[in-house]
């Protein structure tokens, strides 16, 4: 089952939603994907991974780590399926990632390892845009680089955990404009998923609806505005983005 | 007598405070001292790294050497989450195998209408009021990632114990900041030495991240932090706003 977060003239409601991503409300209403406003599908705590894909690191000149390399998210950053984000003005370089997220389904402390999978209720996606103009060497990746208004997409929806034969399985990949830029398997992930859990509910309460952003591989590239994203999991779906000007973003929330 | 807002149930609420520190709310008086408080947001908590003057020049001559190779050129922040938020009296846990862990008192300031890209010049405008924080850390031997293992532990957040409107703090860049343990004073500071003002932190958030209302942010931690341990209480007081009391506990006794 996909579980999606939706406005539909103005009324937030919790859909379901078909294999062509046609959504279906509580009253039995059926609805189009172009005819509705696809929103986050949860607000918790975003535990993103950096350089989780030893492809990527190898891009960017790093080694793999030795330990989760981790950064947070926060609400303002995320934004639903088919939203638009924007591209800084002046900036040289901001890339999509596409990143498979654990989404938490019920509170975890302490979990080993073996039981850790217990604890997810699914999986969505995250377009983990980067301005990497704004980076330094302060509490890398800054929140100016991974946390700007918009700059998060996720969704369309959860997709039940048992849904997915094998999370460790799956083909990632980026298309702009159609065309494929990255590539990757979740196979060759650093830390997986149940690592990932016990290495985090050792000292944090996972709640439900938090989510775990489990990094991208290699592939990265410019995007600019007019471009249209879409990043895609195996199995688990498509999240569809819109890059659009600094100008455009900022007039359109004027006239909201 | 301040206004405050205080979060009993679960939701904030108007009262009133005076100075032997009883709140009044709904004809009811609470003794402070005696009253364990709710959170008083319910957002992740952006705090301001090296902001401090005394602190950024302890450290300047390190920003030229790896891992950082240069000074920051733009303000530090990070991100503590709504795992690490805790209210007044609330118990601080100290993971088995660690002696110390780090206190980090802060002034926080308190949303009061949606913020983005807001100038210094009218900054003030989108403060609603100010609490007490404190950052709760591990040893924290770096500044180059984010500090997620050792500033985002469940509780490692408390806030309050209330918030004190905007309008009772006329001069907020000139307020003491005391913490002592114990009963002991270990460290003393003043919001005049904030690198950037208020005003000047919501200018550069809100260049990228909308706050909304109810957001608290927290303007800076003080030089050498305090290093305490299971058994102490720990009370940060602000001056005209009033003190955060928290104790800190073996993880142990409170799993």
């Amino acid at each position: 089952m996909k579980r999606a977060r939706v406005s539909i003239d103005n009324r937030i409601q919790q859909v379901v939603v078909n294999d062509d991503y046609s959504v279906v409300t509580e009253d039995g209403s059926t609805w189009q994907e172009d005819e509705i406003t696809w929103l986050p599908p949860q607000y918790g705590t975003v535990f993103a991974l950096g350089l989780n894909y030893v492809d990527h690191a190898a891009e960017l000149a790093f080694k793999a780590p030795e330990e989760p390399l981790l950064f947070l998210k926060t609400p303002n950053t995320f934004t639903g399926h088919r939203q638009r984000s924007y591209r800084p003005d002046n900036v040289e370089y901001m890339h999509y990632e596409a990143e498979l997220v654990a989404v938490i389904g019920k509170t975890a402390r302490g979990v080993k390892r073996g039981e850790a999978m217990d604890y997810v209720g699914g999986y969505t996606l995250c377009n983990d845009y980067a301005v990497r103009d704004y980076l330094e060497n302060y509490y890398r990746p800054n929140l100016r680089v991974k946390c700007r208004d918009s700059l998060s997409p996720l969704g369309p929806y959860i997709i039940d955990r048992d849904d997915i034969d094998d999370p460790h399985d799956l083909k990632l990949s980026t298309r702009v404009n159609g065309e494929l830029r990255q590539e990757g398997t979740t196979r060759d992930m650093v830390f997986d998923i149940p690592f990932l859990i016990e290495y985090l509910s050792a000292f944090t309460t996972l709640q439900p609806g938090d989510m775990i952003s489990t990094g991208t591989p290699k592939g990265l590239s410019d995007v600019r505005p007019g471009d249209e994203v879409v990043i895609e999991v195996e199995q688990v779906g498509r999240l569809i983005n819109y890059v659009i000007s600094e100008q455009e973003y900022f007039d359109e929330r004027a006239t909201c | 007598m301040k206004k405050i807002r205080v979060n009993t149930d679960g939701a904030l609420r108007e009262a009133t405070v005076d100075e032997p520190a009883l709140i009044h709310l709904d004809g009811n008086t609470l003794g402070l001292a005696g009253t364990r408080l709710q959170p008083v947001t319910d957002q992740p908590v952006v705090c301001v790294a090296l902001n401090y003057a005394g602190h950024y020049e302890q450290l300047a001559d390190t920003f030229s050497h790896p891992p950082y190779k240069e000074p920051p050129r733009q303000p530090v922040f990070f991100i503590k989450p709504r795992n690490t938020l805790a209210g007044h009296l609330d118990e601080i846990p100290c993971p088995d195998g660690v002696d110390r862990i780090y206190t980090g008192a802060g002034l926080g300031f308190v949303i009061g209408r949606t913020a983005s890209r807001v100038s210094r010049e009218q900054g003030f405008d989108y403060v609603g009021g100010y609490t007490i924080y404190n950052d709760f850390s591990l040893a924290e031997d770096s500044y180059f990632r984010p500090p997620v293992t050792t500033k985002c532990l469940d509780g490692y957040g408390p806030a309050g114990p209330y918030i004190v409107d905007a309008e009772e703090i006329t001069a907020p860049h000139d307020l003491a900041i005391s913490t002592y343990v114990n009963g002991e004073l270990k460290q003393t500071a003043s919001t005049k030495d904030l690198r950037l003002t208020i005003p000047a932190i919501i200018e550069e958030l809100t260049e990228f991240m909308t706050l909304v209302p109810g957001a608290v942010v927290v303007s800076g931690f003080p030089p050498d932090r305090v290093a305490v341990q299971p058994g102490d209480e720990v009370r940060v007081e602000i001056e005209r706003i009033g003190s955060l009391i928290n104790r800190i506990v073996k993880e142990a006794d409170q799993l």
